[in-house]
């Protein structure tokens, strides 16, 4: 994980999915500012020409635009270069008796690209050329993890998308927005929650 | 009660009866040790947790630390719900898999997963929860998850309350690698509630379930 993540915005220029990781570390792309993990749970923000300001996760949190009425100025996120990874099998874990705990995916190579969302899909545009579209509609959960977003697939294995340079719970808002007007405009009903799937009012 | 009234018991001085795995307690020691030593710990209302039979400790979740801290802190053997993916960890997956905890699919609702927790429940385990389903963001607490809600209905076994305090300073989520910090593990007074077979009942008494957790849990933070 990293502070990206948390900084969906600049807080210091408000410039959305500004923070971004670099060759120096997080920085904003648009004022320039370092963000770097101080004491415990504070992020030193360092400006050029400025005193560092220090403040702790929940601080810079109420200085951003809350992530559920943050909406982007061109409608969706600008492309982002993520690594995708496919799960393939599904592997039982048992217990010290032989007993079946539960179930394990397992995940392949990944594959690097860029991510973009469309009217109504999810598109992974690999660098090799191909591309995998996935239809929003088809979305059945969003879950952030340690390393990765996962979406789950109608009757598809899940994807984990790893976020190269740019914040995951940025890309996690935007997909969770497109769908929940998709879902408004298809019917579907007002989402209520996400995981651990999609479920709905009428 | 207040935190400040609540007793801190020291681990050598509770009344629950260990149970029976040598490598388990050693794998207890050696965090709840190490972390007392170099960062502090302290754990508070041990005498909550029931000397017998099953329970469910629900906890907020603040770190990767807290699973580890949690077991430290807890003198009898907890079965941790754990996310999927940990398991294909190299050496860590069959190491968690050793202390017990099960896995779940995070991002479907997973049957087996709750058929586990129900199995060893019924043989007298006791199994650990964490109720938001996910790690803070910024340190403030995650609404519920209903899953977790739903098992507790779905069990009908006493409840222990459990809060973690610093560990979000210690390892907050956005960073790489922990900081020593100190913790506090704060056991509450089991809740108990009822056992609830049909779906209907569930989802009917899941609102108020809910709350009761949540402000069992906020109380001990």
């Amino acid at each position: 994980m990293a502070i990206r993540h948390l900084l969906h915005s600049c807080p210091i220029c408000g410039l959305v999915g500004g923070v971004r990781a670099g060759e120096r570390g997080e920085a904003c792309t648009g004022c320039g500012t370092r963000y770097r993990r101080g004491r415990g749970s504070r992020i030193r923000a360092q400006r050029a020409r400025a005193d560092d300001v220090v403040l702790t996760a929940a601080e810079w949190m109420q200085r951003l635009v809350d992530l559920d009425d943050l909406r982007f100025a061109t409608g969706e996120p600008p492309p982002e270069p993520i690594a995708l990874r496919e799960a393939g099998d599904q592997r039982p874990v048992r217990g010290a008796q032989g007993e079946l705990l539960g179930w394990v995916e397992t995940f392949g190579a990944p594959r690097r690209g860029l991510l973009s969302i469309d009217r109504d899909a999810l598109v992974f545009h690999r660098d090799d050329g191909h591309s995998l579209a996935v239809p929003l509609l088809d979305v059945t959960a969003i879950q952030a993890s340690s390393t990765a977003l996962l979406v789950k697939r109608r009757a598809r294995p899940v994807l984990a998308l790893g976020f190269v340079s740019g914040s995951l719970r940025l890309w996690e808002h935007a997909i969770r927005l497109r769908i929940r007007d998709l879902y408004r405009e298809s019917g579907r009903g007002e989402i209520l929650d996400f995981q651990p799937t999609i479920c709905t009012r009428p | 009660m207040s935190i400040a009234q609540r007793d801190v018991m020291p681990l050598a001085a509770t009344p629950v009866a260990r149970e029976a795995d040598a490598f388990y307690h050693f794998c207890r020691w050696l965090p709840r040790t190490f972390w007392r030593l170099s960062a502090g710990l302290r754990i508070e209302g041990l005498h909550n947790v029931p000397a017998t039979g099953p329970f469910m400790l629900v906890a907020n979740h603040q770190s990767n630390l807290d699973p580890i801290l949690i077991q430290a802190s807890c003198p009898r053997i907890v079965a941790t719900m754990a996310k999927s993916s940990q398991f294909n960890v190299p050496l860590f997956g069959p190491w968690i898999r050793r202390l017990y905890a099960f896995p779940v699919r995070r991002y479907q609702v997973d049957p087996q997963s709750v058929r586990t927790a129900l199995r060893l429940l019924a043989t007298g385990r006791a199994i650990a929860i964490y109720m938001e389903g996910e790690r803070t963001w910024d340190g403030r607490m995650l609404p519920p998850r209903a899953g977790t809600t739903r098992l507790v209905l779905k069990a009908g076994v006493p409840v222990v309350p459990c809060a973690i305090r610093g560990a979000y300073d210690a390892w907050p989520r956005w960073a790489r690698t922990p900081q020593r910090r100190p913790v506090t593990v704060a056991f509450g007074p089991p809740l108990s509630f009822p056992r609830l077979d049909h779906r209907d009942q569930r989802e009917i008494a899941l609102p108020d379930t809910s709350a009761r957790l949540v402000t069992a849990i906020q109380a001990l933070l």
